[in-house]
């Protein structure tokens, strides 16, 4: 669905922020993308959204070229940004002034989107407050039923019944043929929700890989005193919470901070044990 | 359906364009009209008690009409098209822009459409409207078509309250009917290209450019000129309307250019 190869961009000259990065997305996936701040996930989701154009190396979604921003490809992308800016329109008029652009659109989804969100839409959408604004704009991209649907840290800004409810509507709304890729750096938000892990670091993809791959290779698990073959350990209250390698095929539950950090700190060491070509990327 | 230009997302297009630049447009030819006014006003009020008594001198009321229509018509459209792709200097609202899916070529045409088509027209209808309803107050005082003796002893018909748009301009004038094209072009790119104070930037951009154009051709004409006679023949550039074309051919080329300029620019914009 999504290709990247050998993907270079840089704001700056001397400043590289991607060097050769390869990636691939699939349908059918939620992705969660990480990285500590700077590493570029908002960069890499402009890079697929045609935002920004990249110095070299080739980028292709859906089979086009972004940077070219044909409207076939553009509505089958619903781009939520971490800030936007919304009309001083009340919702009927947006809708009225953008829905035609998208073809699949569903009206009534979006309606019920709303009132789970319990937005009000008789206000004008410049006078919501930022988190109202916001899920009014991930029920509008839901509701444009577009294949890929980016988003840069949605869960900023929402309470934490709002994050409950966009984890829920976010699990209901992927199908087999869309791809939801969702940057951010609140790891919590995540759980439960996505089902493929992409982590960025010095300029490439350090991981990218299915969750269940991850916990089929690795087993995270809550340890009082640390053993041998443990991988990566941070302390925590009455032990250590720690990745080590799952030999004997348990099952456990993903952590993506120890996770995330595990990677930064043993780059090669994690990612050769989770090594499926078709995902990873030798380090 | 095309990548490149399709009919139905076009209309669709102007329609949802309307909700950010509508505004801006309304508030802007709101203000053109209450100018255009008040200087109507302002002249006929100051001049009232020697129009009601026929007073000679007081023909000369409307002169302030060409400058003002020029002037103010520069401005409006100017800031319009200065105004217009404006947003894309602002990261929260260029992306919702960008990725509204339209073509890049439907994306400038309905900016020429709003800020060339509908900014020139409302502008030219606020302001015959306006003239119209004064110069009918005007013409209610006596009669506008009088019969008078010349210089030469001859007798010629004067209208006294000619309505603006029905007076006979030197044909010089209408070589110049470029002008509004051309800066709509220039404040259409300076909207694309600058991030912010889009309309400041462009007009100082573009005084900096014609001072230094016209001190290099002064210069030039001078070290051109010096010690020498002028001598008149018969030439193609003898004729003053010749070098209007000329000045006017160079015009469209120029804003040719800039709309082409502005189209790339739009085309290449990152957030």
């Amino acid at each position: 669905m999504i290709t990247i190869q050998n993907l270079n961009f840089s704001y700056s000259k001397s400043t590289p922020l991607f060097l050769h990065m390869d990636l691939t997305l699939k349908q059918g996936h939620i992705y969660g993308l990480l990285g500590k701040n700077g590493a570029g996930k908002s960069t890499l989701l402009k890079n697929m959204a045609g935002l920004v154009f990249p110095v070299s190396g080739h980028v292709e979604v859906l089979g086009h070229n972004p940077n070219r921003r044909e409207p076939s490809l553009l509505r089958e992308i619903s781009f939520i940004p971490e800030e936007f800016y919304l009309p001083a329109v009340k919702s009927e008029q947006f809708l009225k002034a953008n829905v035609g652009f998208y073809p699949n659109f569903d009206q009534e989804y979006f309606y019920r989107l709303i009132n789970e969100f319990e937005i009000p839409v008789e206000q004008k959408l410049a006078e919501m407050s930022y988190g109202q604004k916001k899920k009014y704009i991930i029920s509008f991209g839901l509701a444009s039923n577009t294949k890929i649907i980016i988003m840069d840290e949605p869960t900023n800004g929402l309470d934490i019944p709002s994050k409950a409810q966009f984890r829920k509507i976010m699990a209901s709304a992927i199908t087999d043929d869309r791809c939801v890729i969702i940057s951010t750096h609140q790891v919590r938000d995540l759980d439960n929700l996505i089902d493929a892990v992409i982590l960025l670091d010095e300029h490439k993809v350090a991981l990218n890989a299915p969750i269940n791959l991850i916990t089929d290779k690795l087993c995270f698990k809550k340890m009082k005193e640390l053993s041998f073959d443990v991988l990566h350990a941070e302390e925590a209250l009455g032990g250590f919470n720690a990745i080590l390698p799952n030999t004997l095929g348990e099952d456990s539950k993903l952590d993506l901070e120890l996770l995330f950090n595990a990677v930064l700190l043993q780059k090669e060491k994690i990612t050769n044990l989770i090594k499926v070509d078709e995902y990873v990327k030798p380090i | 359906m095309s990548n490149l230009f399709n009919t139905t997302r076009f209309f669709a297009l102007i329609r949802r364009q309307w909700i950010g630049f509508g505004r801006i447009y309304l508030m802007s030819i709101g203000v053109i009209a209450g100018i255009i006014f008040c200087f109507y006003a302002f002249n006929i009020g100051a001049n009232y008690n020697d129009i009601k008594n026929e007073s000679i001198q007081i023909y000369s009321v409307l002169n302030f009409r060409s400058p003002l229509f020029c002037v103010l018509g520069m401005f409006f459209v100017t800031v319009i098209s200065s105004s217009y792709f404006s947003d894309l200097g602002s990261k929260t609202k260029a992306i919702f822009e960008l990725m509204i899916p339209a073509s890049r070529l439907e994306k400038f045409l309905v900016g020429i459409f709003y800020t060339v088509v509908v900014s020139i027209s409302s502008y030219l209808l606020i302001y015959y409207l306006i003239d119209l309803a004064f110069v009918s107050y005007l013409r209610g005082f006596g009669p506008a078509i009088r019969t008078e003796v010349n210089s030469l002893g001859e007798q010629v018909t004067v209208e006294f309250w000619p309505y603006y748009f029905s007076v006979d301009y030197p044909r010089g004038v209408f070589y110049l009917c470029f002008l509004p094209f051309l800066l709509n072009g220039v404040f259409l790119l300076g909207g694309i290209v600058f991030k912010n104070y889009q309309y400041i930037k462009t007009a100082i951009s573009l005084v900096l450019y014609c001072v230094t154009w016209i001190c290099f051709f002064v210069y030039l004409m001078k070290t051109q000129t010096e010690n020498t006679v002028q001598r008149m023949d018969d030439n193609y550039w003898s004729d003053v309307y010749h070098i209007f074309g000329l000045i006017t051919v160079a015009g469209i080329v120029l804003t040719v250019i800039f709309w082409g300029l502005a189209f790339l620019r739009l085309k290449e914009k990152e957030i």
